[in-house]
């Protein structure tokens, strides 16, 4: 069972926050949340999403799975006006799920969720930096490494108590250097890891540019990049694998 | 342009004519083409046909070049060439390859080789490239840390000259073929000196042959691809 009322700007940042590294996923219907937890097929960047049941208008789950197209559902979610409000119904008989948005009513097919790549087990890690900053900051720093690399670089100074976002080009680096005082907060630890840009890029898009990010960092590990949306009733986690050096 | 070629000799004949062993079974192919794991003999390790990628990619580089030729006129000082001129140098043992002609009605397939079809060897270069850093997955971090192998890419390329008259009516590029008592020169000798040894085949021994359109596609390699067609 699920049937669930939602505004039409809540739904767009879920389903952004996750089409950035899928295109189909599991929806898991909670009675308390609604989650997505998914993997691009190379296994480098991982998304988990919840979204409380408070976050909705009105909202009834009883703990089922449903396989959605991601993009299909983002084209019905833009037939919406911001501050519209979305109705989802399921129909368990059909596995049909019907969507309605002020007077217009779209159907959807749903995909078997077994057909889906399984949902990733998150790995535990123990990363020893931590800086929280604007998503603007980071929104700055991954836009002038694009203009010279593939690559950036996310790096603390221990030392300085600064938090480096890097990327050197055949001919130019880019070097955005964030100290503690430009920072919501800093926790150093020893960190210099490099990353994709066009992973990082795709999950920048998603991140809303006046909202909090926390950066988990470590050495030659994984970022995990963490953000709330719809007035904190929304929890995004991002995973990157890192590009290391070869021997 | 060389971009083409067979290597279907008897894998037995083929070692005893090198005299070296491959790292692995040679199988006869009718279609060997760039991006290909295809055997070769380089002048660090002559006892050994290794299996290199065609389609040559420099130490230096940033990311894979896949360059299947280098012209011998300037094999020397092109900068993506001109390091493993001067120190890897390698054989591509071959029997034959194809060149496209352009008798106005489209371009054709045409097979060269020796009128015996034995095997030669034409004259390559060789490079070891290891990817700057590499993408790992998060897999990799459930337990530890990402494992410790690096991506190494090893790669060669044919060189062309001149063509010969035969070769000239097909086409205005040939691979370099090396006359066996040249292959050691070529693998050992001086760089100032070996560049001699980049001149045309001469064609008395050489016939060419129209063959099916279906060596187009990379993805056909069996024994009907040598035979000859009418035109």
């Amino acid at each position: 069972m699920f049937k669930a009322i939602v505004s039409a700007d809540t739904l767009t940042d879920a389903l952004d926050s996750v089409s950035v590294l899928v295109d189909e996923c599991k929806i898991r219907l909670n009675e308390e949340e609604f989650s997505i937890r998914a993997v691009d097929p190379a296994n480098v960047g991982m998304v988990d999403l919840s979204l409380d049941a408070a976050a909705f208008e009105s909202y009834e789950a009883d703990g089922g799975v449903i396989g959605v197209n991601l993009g299909r559902l983002q084209d019905i979610a833009g037939m919406a006006n911001s501050g519209d409000l979305i109705r989802f119904e399921l129909d368990e008989e059909t596995r049909k799920l019907h969507i309605g948005i002020d007077g217009l009513s779209y159907t959807l097919a749903l995909i078997d969720p077994d057909s889906i790549r399984q949902e990733p087990d998150i790995p535990e890690l123990d990363l020893p930096a931590q800086i929280v900053l604007e998503g603007n900051q980071l929104d700055r720093g991954i836009t002038a490494a694009d203009m010279v690399s593939d690559h950036i670089s996310l790096r603390v100074d221990e030392g300085s108590e600064a938090f480096y976002i890097e990327a050197e080009g055949d001919t130019d680096d880019v070097d955005l250097e964030l100290t503690s005082e430009d920072l919501i907060d800093l926790t150093a630890g020893p960190a210099d890891s490099l990353f994709s840009l066009d992973y990082l890029k795709d999950m920048n898009k998603a991140i809303p540019k006046a909202t909090e990010v926390t950066v988990d960092l470590g050495e030659e590990f994984p970022v995990k990049l963490h953000y709330e949306f719809a007035e904190g009733l929304g929890h995004v986690t991002y995973m990157l694998a890192p590009r290391i050096q070869s021997e | 342009m060389c971009g083409r070629y067979t290597l279907y000799t008897d894998p037995k004949r083929l070692r005893e004519r090198f005299d070296a062993e491959p790292d692995r079974p040679l199988e006869r192919r009718y279609n060997c083409a760039p991006g290909q794991e295809l055997p070769v003999i380089t002048g660090e390790d002559p006892d050994r046909m290794q299996f290199f990628k065609w389609g040559l990619t420099p130490a230096w580089a940033d990311e894979e070049q896949g360059l299947i030729n280098a012209r011998a006129e300037t094999v020397d000082r092109k900068r993506s060439f001109a390091d493993a001129y001067e120190s890897r140098r390698c054989l591509v043992p071959v029997d034959g390859f194809y060149e496209w002609a352009d008798r106005g009605d489209g371009k054709r397939p045409y097979r060269v080789a020796f009128e015996d079809d034995r095997p030669f060897a034409v004259a390559g270069l060789w490079e070891r490239w290891e990817e700057p850093t590499r993408q790992t997955g998060l897999a990799e971090f459930g337990s530890g840390g990402a494992n410790e192998d690096s991506s190494t890419l090893e790669t060669f390329t044919i060189i062309t000259t001149e063509p010969n008259d035969l070769i000239s009516e097909l086409h205005h590029r040939m691979a370099v073929m090396l006359p066996p008592d040249c292959e050691a020169d070529w693998l050992h000798g001086d760089p100032e000196a070996v560049v001699d040894l980049l001149e045309p085949y001469p064609d008395d021994e050489l016939t060419r042959y129209p063959v099916s359109e279906r060596v187009n596609s990379p993805t056909n390699d069996d024994p009907s691809l040598v035979d000859p067609i009418s035109t």
